[in-house]
Order: C-alpha cells, then sequence, then structure tokens
C-alpha cells in the first residue's frame, strides 16, 4: 500500500472522527440532556448547566418521604454502578433496601436510573444527598413504601424528577 | 532554597539551555512525558477506571511500571512502542467513559494520536507533521468551542461567568479591584447552596451588586474575541498567517484564562501542543513556554 495513501487516509478518518465526535455531542447536547461540559463537545463553560449532579432518592407512602442516606456517591458506568472507594456505600445501600420486603424494586430503580444515565445528563459528579428532615431514622432497618422516586438537581437547580411504583 | 538556587546557577542555567535548544522531536515527547506523569497519572488513570476490576486496577500498575520504566531507559520515550501503548490504553479508557470524560482529555486523547502517528512519518517530515497538525487541531478545538458559546444562550449573556463569579473560588483574587466584599459574597453563596443542598431546596444565589453582572459579561466577550482570534489565527492558511502570531495569542489565552481559573488539564496539553510547532531556533518562544509551565507547576504544586 503507498504510504501516502495511508497517511491521507489516517488523517482523513482522524479529522472525520473529532469533527463528527463534535457534531454528534452538538445534536445530543441540544435534543437531550447530555452535558455540553465533556465528550469532546468541547464547550466546557458555555452553559450554565451540566457540570454536577445532585440526586435523592425517596422512598415514598402517601404522604410519608424517607430520603435515603446517601452522601458521596461519586462514580457510575453505563449500566452498572462504578465501585470505587466510595461506591461501596452506594452498594451498602443496596444492600439496606435489599432487607426491605420491596427490595428488589429499590434495587431496579437505582440501576435503571443508572443505566441510562449514560445518556441522560451524564456527568463525572453525582451527589447523593439526604434531606435530614426525612432522613430514615437509625436503628430502623425496615420502611414501608410504595414508590421509589429520583430527583436529579444539576448545578444549577434545573430540576428532574422520576418515580416507580412498587408492584405489591 | 535561594542559595541552593544561587551556588548551582550556572549548571541550571546550562541545563535549561540545553533543554531550549533540543530539537523538536526530542523536546516534545520530554515535555509530553514529564506533564503525563505529573497530571494525567495522577489524575485520569486513577479517576475513571475503578469498575474494571482486572483492566483498571492490575493493568493500572502495570502500566504504571511500564510508564514508569522510562526513568530507567531513557530510550523508550523516543519509541513508537512506548508511546504506542499508553495511547492504546488511553484510547480504551477515554472510549469506555466517552460521555463522562473532560474535554482537555479528549483532546489529550487526539493529541495522543497524532504523537503516535507521527512515528509513522518519515523522520525529516516528523516534525513538521507534528507542527502542522498540533496547529490546525488547535484551531479546530476552538472552533468548536465558539460554536458552543455562539448558540449557547448563557455565554455572552454573561450568565455561566456570572455564576461562577458568584460561587467559585477561582475568582477570589478579583477581590482586590472590587469595590465590595467580594469574598464574603461567594462564602456566603457557598453557604447557601451548601445548606439549599441539605435541605433540599433549590440554590438560591446572592447576585451581589449589578456591577458584578457587567463585569461578567465583559469577561465573557473578551474570553470569546480570545478563542475566535484563536481560532482564525490556527486555521488560517500559512501564506496569510501573521510570523509566531499563533504563539503569542495562544500564550495570552493560557496567561489569562488557565491561570487565574487553574485550568490544569488544557493549561498543559495546549503547552505541549504548542511546543510542538516551535523549532530549536525560536529560544525566546520555547522560554516562554516553558517558563509560562514553571510558573504554573510552582504555583499549583507549591503554592495552591
Amino acid at each position: 500500500m503507498n504510504f501516502k495513501i495511508t497517511k491521507k487516509r489516517f488523517l482523513l478518518a482522524f479529522y472525520g472522527g473529532v469533527v463528527g465526535v463534535f457534531l454528534i455531542h452538538l445534536v445530543l447536547t441540544l435534543v437531550s440532556n447530555v452535558s455540553p461540559w465533556g465528550g469532546g463537545g468541547f464547550g466546557m463553560f458555555s452553559y450554565s448547566f451540566g457540570s454536577s449532579t445532585i440526586a435523592h432518592i425517596h422512598l415514598k407512602k402517601e404522604d410519608a418521604v424517607f430520603c435515603l442516606n446517601e452522601k458521596t456517591l461519586k462514580k457510575f458506568s453505563r449500566n452498572k454502578i462504578m465501585y470505587s472507594h466510595s461506591t461501596h456505600q452506594i452498594n451498602k445501600q443496596v444492600q439496606k433496601i435489599t432487607a426491605l420486603s420491596t427490595h428488589k424494586y429499590a434495587k431496579k430503580i437505582v440501576e435503571q436510573w443508572f443505566s441510562y444515565r449514560w445518556l441522560y445528563n451524564p456527568q463525572e459528579k453525582l451527589y447523593f444527598i439526604q434531606e435530614k428532615d426525612v432522613a430514615i431514622p437509625s436503628g430502623v432497618t425496615d420502611v414501608d413504601f410504595d414508590s421509589i422516586q429520583v430527583v436529579i438537581y444539576d448545578q444549577w437547580s434545573k430540576k428532574e424528577t422520576f418515580s416507580v411504583e412498587v408492584k405489591k | 532554597m535561594i542559595f541552593l538556587i544561587k551556588s548551582h546557577w550556572q549548571r541550571i542555567r546550562q541545563k535549561s539551555a540545553s533543554i531550549l535548544y533540543l530539537p523538536t522531536l526530542r523536546l516534545v515527547p520530554l515535555v509530553h512525558y514529564f506533564l503525563f506523569l505529573i497530571y494525567h497519572q495522577f489524575h485520569i488513570f486513577y479517576k475513571y477506571p475503578e469498575s474494571k476490576v482486572f483492566l483498571f486496577s492490575l493493568g493500572h500498575q502495570v502500566l504504571l511500571l511500564f510508564f514508569l520504566s522510562v526513568l530507567f531507559i531513557p530510550k523508550l520515550l523516543y519509541s513508537a512502542w512506548f508511546w504506542g501503548g499508553i495511547t492504546a490504553y488511553y484510547w480504551i479508557l477515554l472510549i469506555d467513559n466517552w460521555f463522562i470524560v473532560n474535554n482537555h482529555e479528549i483532546l489529550a486523547g487526539y493529541w495522543q494520536l497524532l504523537f503516535f502517528a507521527s512515528f509513522f512519518i518519515s523522520p525529516q517530515k516528523r516534525a513538521i507533521f507534528l507542527k502542522t497538525h498540533s496547529k490546525f487541531l488547535i484551531g479546530l478545538i476552538f472552533l468548536f468551542s465558539i460554536i458552543q458559546k455562539t448558540i449557547s444562550p448563557d455565554f455572552l449573556s454573561g450568565n455561566v461567568l456570572h455564576k461562577l463569579l458568584l460561587s467559585w473560588e477561582s475568582y477570589l483574587f478579583l477581590d482586590i479591584f472590587l469595590p465590595f466584599d467580594y469574598v464574603g459574597l461567594v462564602q456566603e453563596n457557598l453557604q447557601n447552596m451548601f445548606f439549599s443542598d441539605q435541605q433540599f431546596l433549590p440554590r438560591q444565589l446572592n447576585q451581589g451588586p449589578p456591577i458584578l453582572k457587567t463585569i461578567a459579561k465583559f469577561m465573557s466577550l473578551g474570553a470569546y474575541v480570545l478563542e475566535l482570534s484563536i481560532t482564525i489565527i490556527f486555521l488560517l492558511p500559512k501564506k496569510y498567517a501573521f510570523k509566531h502570531a499563533q504563539h503569542w495569542v495562544l500564550l495570552l489565552f493560557i496567561v489569562s484564562t488557565y491561570f487565574p481559573l487553574r485550568i490544569t488539564g488544557f493549561m498543559y496539553i495546549l503547552t505541549v501542543m504548542g511546543l510542538a510547532q516551535t523549532q530549536a531556533n525560536q529560544r525566546l518562544i520555547r522560554t516562554m513556554y516553558l517558563g509560562v509551565l514553571t510558573v504554573y507547576i510552582c504555583f499549583d504544586v507549591l503554592i495552591f
């Protein structure tokens, strides 16, 4: 193979890739909640949203709300919760939910949320913050709830909420 | 410290002068390796890979040994095998975490790929290849940045910088120039944000005096003009380009933007790419790049 052609092909593929990634990322930031701050779109500091995320996970029953005691989850992956020095806390939390009668639903919603998070406002930083007023009291090992709600805030309070009903 | 510098001044001068006169193909891998070692090694490779037990834990240790082997076998620094290994690992990491990877890490990946590809170019044309494509790549990414800043409703209106000015500690140095208690304002907002997050309330920021918004708009416009200048100068065909203009405008951007905001990743990678566009006889420009780098590292590592 002619070397010059190989070099040309490499450069074509390389710059095609660079521009392609930019265009895909640009479209995704416009039509979905993909963060403009990363991913090769070079839009950092262009938008006031999308550089960090705060989430609350609620266990709900009628008017009662319990916020999971999750403080420092930092890492996530496309289809699973990432292991990190802090991630064992979420694993522990999931296990705690596992102790409840409806464990699989709680686990499912956390995993489900993470599973499409790569396309849904994916951020480097994710903080689970507990509302003190509605924290599960210490010593309580069983909480009755009929839906799990996930509330997501980005850096500037752009709120997104979804919930899953628990089938009894 | 000063005594040590004084007593070894002659030697330091000779060493630094010899670095300045290195051919591009010697200087760039050296600086790139050094920055990779002090920054990427401890940030990128440790940041993302934690879910991959084998590849990014055991693999990481193997990579670390492989990477450090250069200290014992300096020849590796100029080997395609060495950079090929690093590039392959880096790209696995990037592809696996694409949407959450920071932009400067992706730029580093692009540069890494170009740098590795340059090993397959004939030795006579390698320096020109690096020079041409590092310049074009910088132009291209600044073009992307300008497109994002133009279509964003938040940037030119000053919203982004205003919010950052209200709640980011990197701007605290502005307190010297502002006629009100700027540090107090930022501290108040940081406390408010912490409280809001704890109490599950929307964040309410004290907007401060209107002059802050005006400053934000002015700063946004300045950054926009500077980035647009870089885009034009770096993408301009050679026959229209001002001599060395790209270096001065890039250095101005690095010093005025990355120094106060301490954006280390972009600063490092742009400096290496800038150095790749210099020749051994461009001593002043090389001194500027390396000087800026040294000052930044001193501030970042020793002071902050």
